[in-house]
């Protein structure tokens, strides 16, 4: 049950509530109705972290930065664009900041799977961390709470690929692979569609052994949506077109 | 907190509590079409509202969160344009669009629809099909497909010129009717375009009391103990009740005439419960957050049972039987002590002598799933004394007689101290032919003496409420070599869930329509050899119950998958393959010798079958010739993975029931000239006031503004047994056409009267009704309200007014033909369908849009069927699905393209011609779609949904 709502102006302000163990940080809400403790809520709407900008060969995305934002702004990237409807229709959109879906998204979810593969920089305060979000996923429930995400950084030059199988074209993925190619040919994958966060499928160079290294990650990935045995056939499928196309 | 709002451009302040969503502090303030869907965290965008301009879910943010911005709602947006003296702006162009267009059904969503689209078109002037699919794809729409809404959108933005006629080939002469057949706007869709408090729950009282269910988190088990004081003690709750309080009564929630064709094996609360979300306890409480609390604080110590979820295993021996209570009411051939809700045994011709004669005998068998209605408005629910002590309880039904009658016992009161009122409704589909939880209010208000209202969240709509019943189906088909079926057979094993509401009537009709419409050729033809047998188990699963299509999409599943199989084995054209053996004009529907959803079969011949027309429409609209068997067309240059496939589905459904179905209708002219039309039938979306108020126009001559319809209470309105069976638009519109001609019957000897001279005496017989005039033969005439106020005031004062009820002898099948195209990847079995044509033979169609309409949406709720719905459930019976982000219903951005043709004929068992239409769509996408996919790539599916992975395993043979 929400006891109290606070909307802090800076972000020392919101530091200062966040420091409350019962003060939990709020962005577009949607995630309201999975707080089944008393707590009280800071909403990080006046703090300004929705911004999009460029700077030089990084993009710097705040916190609070909505997934339409973030739609509008990779307008070009289709991969990107199929990430974010897949997971939130055009309401949801307005709403789910990239923050917001970082901390409260899971295994299932296609636009994390994506971000997990970009592996941005997250940064947070206090104490001016920056951590790429790989990092942040994989400790999650070790980090202490209380802290304010402010931005993620992200890499200009990289290709992107992104493919989801689900029942219908915007269904839940039942397996969901991204992929990004820097020009050094480091190659990073990651599967989604499953568990409790997306799995890192493998951080490499594009001629390593694709095939395995998805054999390997979906070995366990049986739940009640899919068997781990289709998620291997069809992932090593859909690694084999990216790493096609990549070449 | 107090905070301040600025909505629909006036600022004002509120006291909200930190946690109020700014959903229900916007209802809670009177802006009403700002609905609920049963959700929290915005899945089905029924609360969209517009924040600084951009659609939100107003469930999931907070009241507060919405300070300093401005908030609009549906009715900032338009309003009446007569409102007596007082000029308005009247509604938005966009509004009158969502009329003109038929995009409304239950209208429900419309608001939401109609905010988020007025987004896009306030900042993007000329926007393309893909942003409007997008713009309103995070509001779900269970009722219209949403091609409607979407062309309403592009006719509001003026990108191109809208047809919004479907495509009808009529070979009907000699008729011409001045309102049946018109694309009239729905009598309901200005209310519900500006989102007007229409439906249960817009509705509030003084002292007004919230009702919670605390539900079963077992099985299967008894309730050793059950400590309610604390809860009873929490300040704001009003009432506790258990099985303990509340008197034994065995009933049916199946909303259903009587007799109720289905055991009575249910009690408002029992010492068992029978399925995870089986009720245990009932709260009503000052507010939903106490009764929540309350919940929590009921102790509750279970004996577990062991549990039953395995259909194949009820009837043997050992198994746990769910119902041993004594007040078990059996109904044909249920026997509790075998688990067995309803036994099916028709035997039609000599089926094993058929099958000896078959060259080929081809034996397969088949699943289909438990999937949901999901009616975005939830069940709801409101009950109070009236001021002569008599319940009134006002509900989303589709049963509003039948919900009376079956609550009479179960609360000890007489059937005339019982009113149930229905509102408009927010789509039921089958959902809500059931008396699902109006004992629930009723019961808390007897105990309090107040007024009480429950509604259910989404979760408890998929653990708590009803579906269509999963089956496993066996096929047996005999056929000789030139393609003429000797012998079908099937058998279904149906799990029913913990009660059997609907048991014999859903399966019987699985049978009934699906297995009806091969009969084979030749002498087979006069004398088909079929055979359906089946058997309704207990399970510890949630009930099944009625769901759109009532039993058919089940049997055509098996039924079109099976013929696909054969035709590809013996390599006859599919098409070909069906229509040699389908039934055909002047044949008897050969189940109407053998079974009547348990009551006297009586033969019936099927006059009107176009069948091969739509046959022939719909594989030129799809373009059939130049894609079957085309391997060119099957590939994807660049594209080595990719495989398109084309598939076809014949289906036939049923048109209410003979010598059962009944509706009335009554009529009365006023002093304008205008009628109120009051009818039993419900409307749950579908148009079916706007058609039947077609139907009084057409005989009364004026237009259909004139008829002011009212739908339906059970004080004020004649019975109707309800909105199913696809009967409404025929058995209520029997009844209106009988009413309609009482009335216009009497109008015409007075206005005889009126228009008679000295010189010249005008007969009854000559006055033709017409543009709200009588006329006589010579040209004269009076109007309607000349008449009405001659004989409301003048002279021999009378009310004129008709009456009329109907009931048919006759069910006359609609059917149709069914097209599917796709796209597959033949290595990850990823599925697209790109494209649904469906040739409809539905008689005359009343209104083009409100019919294709009908047709629309069912497509897409039968899309669902094919590829994505499903209910599972672990080991434990809980449920795997629990709200619509793993329930997937399909969003507007992601729908294929639609196409409605209907193939018009002369039903002649109907003043107007017409059959059904609502039901029919359900039946034929799954199989279609099957077909298609193996046309693709050879895979054979047996069990619906096509899912990614079902489809891998077929494609590569794996168990």
């Amino acid at each position: 049950m929400i006891k109290a709502y606070y909307r802090p102006k800076s972000i020392d302000e919101a530091l200062k509530l966040l420091e409350y163990k019962t003060n939990i940080p709020i962005g577009g809400g949607t995630s309201l109705s999975q707080i089944k403790r008393d707590v009280s809520v800071v909403d990080l709407q006046n703090l300004s972290l929705n911004s999009i900008q460029e700077e030089n060969e990084i993009i710097r995305i705040g916190s609070t930065t909505t997934l339409e934002s973030m739609l509008i702004y990779f307008d070009q990237s289709k991969d990107i664009k199929e990430a974010i409807k897949i997971e939130a229709s055009r309401n949801q959109r307005e709403q789910i900041t990239i923050a917001g879906l970082v901390c409260a998204s899971g295994g299932r979810s296609a636009l994390l799977t994506l971000l997990l593969a970009i592996n941005p920089i997250m940064k947070w305060q206090p104490g001016n961390v920056e951590i790429p979000l790989g990092e942040y996923l994989a400790q999650k429930n070790y980090w202490k709470k209380g802290i304010l995400i402010t931005d993620f950084v992200f890499e200009k030059t990289v290709k992107i690929r992104f493919e989801s199988i689900g029942r219908s074209p915007y269904d839940i993925p039942i397996l969901c692979i991204a992929a990004v190619k820097w020009s050094s040919n480091r190659l990073r994958i990651t599967a989604g569609g499953f568990g409790d966060l997306p799995t890192l499928v493998m951080d490499g160079n594009i001629n390593d052994n694709l095939e395995l290294a998805i054999e390997n990650s979906l070995l366990a990935a049986s739940d009640e949506w899919a068997s781990a045995e289709y998620r291997i056939a069809a992932g090593k499928k859909i690694v084999s077109r990216i790493k096609n196309e990549f070449e | 907190m107090i905070i301040n709002l600025e909505i629909n451009h006036i600022k004002s302040s509120y006291e909200v509590a930190p946690g109020d969503s700014l959903l229900k502090v916007l209802r809670s303030n009177g802006f009403f079409g700002t609905k609920f869907g049963g959700c929290k965290s915005g899945e089905c965008g029924a609360c969209t509202v517009l924040m600084d301009g951009k659609p939100v879910n107003s469930c999931s943010i907070l009241a507060a969160m919405a300070e300093g911005h401005s908030i609009e709602t549906i009715e900032g947006i338009g309003e009446h344009p007569e409102q007596g003296w007082k000029k308005t702006r009247g509604i938005s162009n966009l509004q009158k669009e969502f009329i003109n267009s038929g995009a409304i059904q239950c209208g429900y969503c419309t608001p939401a629809m109609i905010l988020a689209a007025k987004s896009l078109l306030d900042k993007e002037k000329r926007p393309s099909e893909e942003q409007i699919r997008d713009s309103i794809s995070g509001v779900l729409c269970r009722c219209t497909g949403y091609l409607k809404p979407v062309q309403a959108i592009e006719a509001a933005s003026g990108v191109k010129d809208i047809c919004y006629k479907p495509a009808i080939f009529s070979s009907i002469e000699g008729k011409s009717f001045e309102r049946i057949g018109k694309e009239d706007p729905k009598v309901d869709a200005f209310k519900l375009v500006q989102g007007k408090a229409a439906f249960t729950d817009d509705f509030e009282m003084r002292e007004m009391l919230y009702a919670k269910v605390l539900h079963s988190p077992i099985a299967h088990g008894l309730i050793k103990n059950i400590d309610v004081e604390a809860a009873k003690n929490l300040p704001g709750v009003r009432a506790v009740l258990t099985y303990k309080d509340l008197p034994r009564v065995a009933y049916s929630s199946a909303g259903q005439s009587d007799p109720i064709p289905g055991p009575l094996d249910m009690f408002s609360l029992d010492q068992k419960v029978r399925f995870v979300g089986d009720r245990v306890a009932f709260v009503a409480a000052d507010t939903e957050e106490i009764a929540e609390q309350a919940l929590k604080l009921i102790k509750v110590e279970y004996e577990e049972l062991p549990t039953l979820f395995d259909s194949e295993k009820a009837m043997q021996p050992g198994a746990p039987i769910l119902h041993d209570e004594p007040e078990y009411m059996n109904f044909g051939d249920s026997d509790p002590k075998k688990n067995l809700a309803a036994a099916i045994r028709i035997d039609i011709g000599d089926v094993d002598k058929g099958f000896q004669e078959a060259d080929e005998i081809f034996e397969n068998v088949f699943e289909v799933p438990k999937v949901q209605q999901c009616h975005i408005e939830p069940h709801v629910a409101l009950s109070y004394w009236d001021e002569n002590d008599r319940m009134v309880i006002r509900t989303s039904t589709q049963v509003p007689f039948h919900a009376r009658r079956i609550l009479a016992p179960v609360l000890g009161l007489p059937v005339k101290r019982i009113r149930v009122i229905k509102p408009r409704i927010g789509g039921g589909f089958g959902g809500k032919q059931e008396v699902l939880i109006e004992d629930v209010v009723a019961h808390l208000t007897i105990a309090t003496g107040k007024p009480v209202r429950y509604e259910y969240t989404r979760e408890e709509e998929f653990i708590a409420a009803r579906s269509r019943h999963p089956m496993k189906i066996w096929m047996k088909t005999g056929v000789k070599k030139d393609g003429t079926i000797t012998a079908n057979e099937m058998k279904a094993l149906t799990d029913t869930g913990a009660y059997g509401c609907h048991a014999l009537t859903v399966t019987g009709n699985t049978g009934h329509k699906a297995m009806a419409l091969y009969v084979g050729d030749g002498k087979y033809r006069k004398s088909p050899n079929i055979r359906f047998y089946a058997d309704i188990v207990y399970t510890n699963h949630p009930p099944a119950g009625a769901y759109r299509g009532y039993g058919v999409p089940q049997g055509y599943w098996a039924v079109e998958r099976q013929m696909e199989i054969i035709a590809k084995k013996l390599n006859l054209d599919p098409i070909e393959f069906r229509l040699k053996n389908a039934l055909r004009p002047g044949e008897l529907h050969p189940f109407s010798t053998a079974w009547s959803e348990g009551r006297e079969p009586r033969p019936e011949t099927v006059h009107l079958i176009e069948l091969e027309k739509c046959v022939e429409h719909g594989r030129k609209a799809i373009n059939w010739d130049q894609k079957f068997g085309n391997p060119t067309w099957h590939t994807i240059p660049g594209k080595p993975h990719l495989r398109k496939g084309i598939g076809v589905a014949l289906v036939m459904q049923g048109t209410a029931i003979p010598y059962l179905d009944m509706g009335g209708a009554s009529i009365k002219l006023n002093d304008d000239g205008s009628f109120n039309l009051l009818i039993g039938a419900t409307d749950l979306g579908t148009g079916s006031d706007t058609v039947l108020g077609q139907m009084a126009a057409e005989i009364l001559g004026v237009p259909l503004e004139d008829i002011i319809v009212y739908s339906s209470d059970t004080d004020f309105t004649p019975f109707d047994k309800g909105a199913y069976a696809s009967s409404t638009t025929y058995i209520s519109g029997g009844a209106v056409t009988k009413a309609a001609k009482m009335a216009a019957d009497r109008i015409k000897i007075r206005a005889a009267e009126m228009l008679s001279t000295e010189k010249f005496a005008v007969t009854p017989e000559e006055i033709t009704l017409k543009h709200s005039k009588a006329y006589a033969k010579d040209g004269r005439s009076v109007t309607l309200q000349e008449v009405a106020l001659s004989t409301l005031h003048h002279r021999d004062q009378e009310q004129i007014m008709g009456i009329g009820s109907f009931m048919s002898p006759a069910s006359p099948p609609p059917f149709a033909a069914q097209f599917a195209e796709i796209t597959l990847d033949i290595e990850t079995g990823k599925l697209i369908v790109d494209k649904l044509v469906m040739a409809v033979d539905a008689g005359v169609v009343v209104n083009p849009l409100t019919a294709s309409g009908q047709i629309e949406g069912g497509m897409i709720q039968a899309l669902g069927y094919a590829v994505c719905e499903e209910m599972k459930y672990n080991n434990k019976g809980e449920a795997r699905e629990k709200d619509l982000k793993d329930y997937h219903i399909f969003r507007s951005d992601e729908v294929p393209q639609l196409e409605t043709i209907f193939v018009e004929a002369f039903e002649p068992s109907h003043p107007f011609g017409i059959k059904a239409v609502a039901e029919i769509p359900m039946d034929g996408v799954a199989p279609a779609v099957a077909n298609a996919i193996a046309d693709a790539c050879g895979a054979q599916l047996y069990q619906n949904p096509a899912t990614p992975e079902r489809i891998w395993r077929a494609l590569n043979n794996i168990e």
